[in-house]
């Protein structure tokens, strides 16, 4: 078979190649960097601060760092009594301290404070700060009143939200940090196969169009067979590529989820089940496209021309994505959920953090397959003819007839 | 015959490259395809090989409409040649020799062979972008050679190639004849098919205006032609009787019914004459005779 030939060779090629190998080493440590970016930047701004306090009441001083204690989101808060607000510059300035809190005489009635940031920025620190001022004033002022200990802890108390996932009418545990993990995860697979590998086809097409090795082929195969070796070859090299990911994906995942049980996805196999399936039909969608602006232009510049606005029609579900994550199905949703250029995302992403039935999965898998097939036709098609022609690109009007003589 | 075109028809929107075009390529000879550029040669060429289809006409190459196996007994140099810059000499001919129906252990074999037969032995390893230029054109003609075709097309094989690689592969050519092969090549340099066809196709504007034999077509369109080097004012050679002429600074061709001796009459004491001689017509000539200007464009002094 001339498929299996050229598709042989066209794996090699990429294959073999030393980035193919970076890539596919580097990219799980990018991907592992990407999903724990969220949680990396809370570490961050969760560091202990220290803060220094000029408190003639004296009052503000014992009370600051008791007052959040033990509450989950509260960070860890070191305090230092300071003198004079010289002895605070001196200490910022040697940045011993995050900043001096000026508390003045009257703050239980004036309820005014200063503070000296080194950080402005901080929003995360001064709001701390605010909210513990704000308890230990609202604390005072209900003791004034008469109130108990007991009732003014019970008074006190923060809210605390348990997320939980209803599926098939059973509550799952699931939070919606890890959900929005997995969506990160596998959207990210799903973008950077669509894309690296349809740019690597675009090359590989416009290379034997330019080579004229175009010529050599189809005086060797059949046009279709050059075309399905084309596909499938750079096609297979993502793939395998996809897999070896998957195979570190899950068994980290298999890994985490024994010994750290928080880690635990419920229904994690049915939703990589989905991603593979929607991966695989949207492969074939996508890398038609790219095949088939590479066997209808002369250079990559003109390539990167007509590839903008398709690169923007790529990206921008992938973006809405994210944005559209948050919030309840809608109808933008569920239509994108069935458009077959965007159904990869957007039917993943409620499979992850909804529940859509099989049924609805299946019609918009359906949508995505046919619409594949429909693509690979036409680009088929165009490719037939594209391969060998030469000078102006051509015009819609002559794209249709190539796709009607083919 | 090897190669059969009836009827030939191919438009590209409104241009007709090629128009009612018949051939026959009988077996075992080297037959040239010639033309001016933009003649319709890679066309005809692109579609005795099936990458192109024509718009109406009957194409069989060994007899049978083109398909797969046929092409597999086929050879093909592209006009504007190259291959996969990045890749490793050995590897793409390896693929080449396998998309013609070897096996790859098969291609393996006849590609080393070849290479050191083009003394390219030592370069089986490197990538195609690092070769010279003359190795990189060798490597091309290895890549028709690989499986050992019965009918090699070579579409202006000689354009580009340095003095040395044309030599190599005029020898080739004419070898591969000696062992009972076919080869169609087009040029628009006559003075090369002369020295190496057996058979030729004028052909202008998409349409044939001779095929046959390359002695034939000389002796049916055999004129008296003079030829005659010179010095001096060349006008004055417009003055002698003639059907047809070609004047350059110091030489012409005159066809003319009127013997040297006349000639000699004509030009003595006006133009000093270094040499003049009665000769056959050379290909230049009769396709001037026949298609008229446009043969002009021709590249005559090319080689």
């Amino acid at each position: 078979m001339k498929t299996w030939i050229i598709t042989k060779f066209e794996l090699k090629r990429v294959v073999r190649k030393k980035w193919f190998i970076i890539s596919t080493l580097l990219t799980p440590l990018f991907v592992i960097l990407y999903a724990s970016f969220p949680a990396l930047l809370g570490k961050f701004a969760n560091r202990e601060r220290t803060l220094g306090i000029i408190d003639p009441t004296g009052r503000i001083v014992e009370e600051i760092e008791r007052v959040g204690k033990g509450e989950k989101f509260e960070i860890p808060l070191k305090v230092r009594r300071l003198s004079s607000l010289e002895e605070g510059f001196s200490l910022l300035r040697k940045k011993e301290l995050d900043a001096v809190l000026k508390v003045p005489e009257d703050i239980f009635s004036s309820r005014k404070a200063t503070l000296y940031m080194r950080n402005v920025g901080d929003v995360t620190f001064l709001s701390v700060i605010k909210e513990r001022l704000n308890k230990i004033i609202q604390r005072d002022q209900l003791r004034k009143i008469g109130l108990k200990e007991e009732v003014l802890k019970e008074i006190l108390a923060g809210v605390k939200i348990e997320t939980l996932k209803v599926e098939k009418g059973k509550v799952k545990k699931e939070t919606m940090e890890s959900s929005f993990t997995l969506y990160m995860i596998f959207s990210l697979l799903l973008f950077m196969g669509l894309i690296g590998y349809g740019q690597i086809l675009l090359r590989r097409v416009l290379e034997d169009k330019r080579f004229r090795v175009v010529e050599i082929l189809y005086s060797s195969a059949r046009p279709m067979e050059v075309f399905a070796g084309k596909l499938l070859g750079v096609g297979l090299a993502g793939i395998l590529q996809l897999l070896f990911w998957l195979f570190l994906g899950l068994a980290g995942y298999f890994y985490a989820s024994t010994y750290l049980p928080q880690f635990r996805l419920p229904g994690f196999m049915s939703k990589f089940v989905i991603f593979l399936l929607f991966f695989f039909a949207g492969f074939f969608l996508y890398s038609t496209i790219f095949l088939t602006v590479g066997s209808i232009v002369e250079s990559e510049e003109e390539a990167q021309h007509l590839l903008g606005p398709i690169m923007m029609m790529i990206s921008l579900p992938f973006a809405l994505s994210f944005i559209l994550f948050m919030t309840p199905d809608n109808w933008i949703k569920v239509a994108l959920s069935y458009f077959p250029y965007t159904a990869p995302f957007f039917m993943m992403m409620r499979a992850i953090i909804s529940s859509p039935s099989a049924v609805e999965i299946g019609i918009s898998l359906l949508l995505v397959f046919l619409a594949s097939v429909v693509s690979v036709w036409i680009s088929a098609r165009i490719f037939r003819v594209g391969m060998l022609h030469s000078g102006a690109r051509p015009t819609i009007s002559q794209l249709i007839s190539w796709v009607k003589e083919g | 015959m090897i190669v059969h075109l009836e009827g030939i028809t191919r438009r590209f929107g409104d241009i007709v490259a090629v128009d009612s075009l018949s051939l026959d390529v009988p077996p075992g000879v080297v037959y040239g395809l010639l033309g001016p550029n933009g003649a319709g040669k890679t066309t005809t060429l692109r579609i005795l090989l099936g990458i192109l289809k024509p718009d109406a006409g009957e194409v069989k190459l060994m007899g049978e409409p083109v398909n797969v196996e046929t092409l597999s007994r086929v050879g093909y140099l592209p006009e504007e040649r190259g291959l996969y810059p990045k890749e490793k000499v050995l590897e793409v001919l390896i693929y080449l020799g396998e998309l013609k129906g070897l096996s790859s252990a098969e291609a393996r074999t006849r590609a080393l062979s070849l290479l050191e037969e083009f003394g390219l032995k030592d370069r089986a390893g490197s990538k195609i972008e690092e070769l010279s230029k003359g190795m990189q054109q060798k490597l091309q003609f290895i890549s028709v050679l690989l499986h050992d075709p019965e009918l090699l097309i070579l579409d202006e094989p000689f354009s580009g190639l340095d003095p040395i690689n044309s030599e190599l592969l005029r020898k080739r050519v004419m070898e591969e004849r000696a062992r009972g092969k076919t080869v169609i090549f087009s040029t628009h340099i006559l003075e090369q098919a002369e020295k190496m066809c057996d058979y030729v196709a004028l052909i202008s504007r998409g349409r044939k205006v001779v095929d046959g034999k390359l002695s034939e077509i000389k002796a049916r369109y055999g004129k008296r032609t003079i030829k005659v080097e010179f010095e001096g004012e060349g006008d004055v050679i417009k003055e002698v009787p003639h059907s047809s002429l070609r004047l350059y600074e110091r030489f012409a061709e005159i066809e003319t019914d009127l013997d040297v001796n006349q000639v000699i009459k004509y030009l003595v004491d006006r133009v000093k004459i270094h040499k003049i001689e009665r000769t056959e017509p050379s290909l230049s000539q009769i396709y001037i005779t026949l298609v008229g200007g446009e043969g002009e464009n021709l590249d005559n002094n090319q080689v």
